[in-house]
């Protein structure tokens, strides 16, 4: 019982440290893409509370939203906002990343506009073939 | 002041150390142990090479490639047999990686070999 306990505090801190450096990454990235000129808007990603809903097997205990929010200046369209959300649901090894790491909720909008759409991240990928422990 | 004279106190810290690493031993062995189970850290160990920068390209330069393409590698563009059924395995590919950037730049460098067209 102890050392299951105290393998999911080293599993908890792990995790966090694992999703504070893929939210860093991102936005490097995106900052990078943005300073050189390659892309037209600034990409932000953090974390967020997400979708009581869209939990599964692997979420964590908080801030399970993943939030994307591009620095446009101008509300995003419904099709830009989706388009943005289905590139990064099509990433196959990021969203199996973000779902290892407990995240269940993408989350997409500007800084401007006062609405965003939300996918639930199950839904885009199938993981239950190699992840026969979690069924 | 006291406390920090007292020899009971190193000696308790010493065995603090002792069996920390004692746990850390057994948590090694457990993990050698599962070590060919595909899990959670497999996942994420498989999945290192995320490229954020294509994600960030294909969010905002996929959509206007992806109509282009589409549009020049329409099969019914083309009269020819060979170029129609080279267009039409394009096509779906192209749908395939709608959201894929560096995918549909590859395949604009097929059309234009394959199909002898030119794409801005």
């Amino acid at each position: 019982m102890f050392e299951n306990t105290w393998n999911r505090i080293i599993e908890w801190f792990k995790d966090r440290s694992e999703r504070a450096k893929l939210v860093r990454n991102f936005n490097e990235a995106a900052r990078n893409a943005f300073v050189s000129g390659s892309v037209p808007t600034l990409l932000k990603a953090d974390f967020s509370k997400g979708v009581k809903e869209y939990r599964h097997d692997l979420s964590a205990w908080i801030n399970t939203g993943f939030r994307v929010q591009a620095f446009t200046g101008r509300p995003l369209s419904k099709a830009e906002m989706q388009f943005i959300g289905l590139t990064i649901l099509s990433d196959e090894s990021l969203i199996r990343r973000l779902i290892a790491l407990g995240w269940d909720t993408l989350e997409v909008h500007d800084n401007k506009g006062t609405y965003g759409l939300r996918w639930k991240m199950m839904d885009h990928v199938v993981i239950g073939g190699i992840l026969p422990e979690y069924d | 002041m006291d406390v920090l004279n007292n020899i009971w106190f190193y000696i308790s810290i010493v065995e603090f150390v002792v069996i920390a690493s004692l746990l850390i031993v057994i948590l090694k062995n457990k993990k050698r142990k599962h070590g060919k189970k595909i899990n959670k850290k497999d996942l994420l160990n498989s999945s290192e090479d995320v490229d954020f920068g294509g994600v960030i390209q294909s969010s905002f330069h996929a959509k206007g490639l992806y109509d282009t393409l589409i549009r020049k590698c329409h099969p019914d563009r083309y009269i020819d047999e060979k170029r129609r059924q080279i267009a039409s395995e394009l096509s779906s590919q192209i749908v395939e990686n709608k959201h894929n950037y560096k995918k549909l730049c590859e395949l604009k460098e097929i059309a234009v070999v394959k199909l002898n067209i030119k794409i801005d």
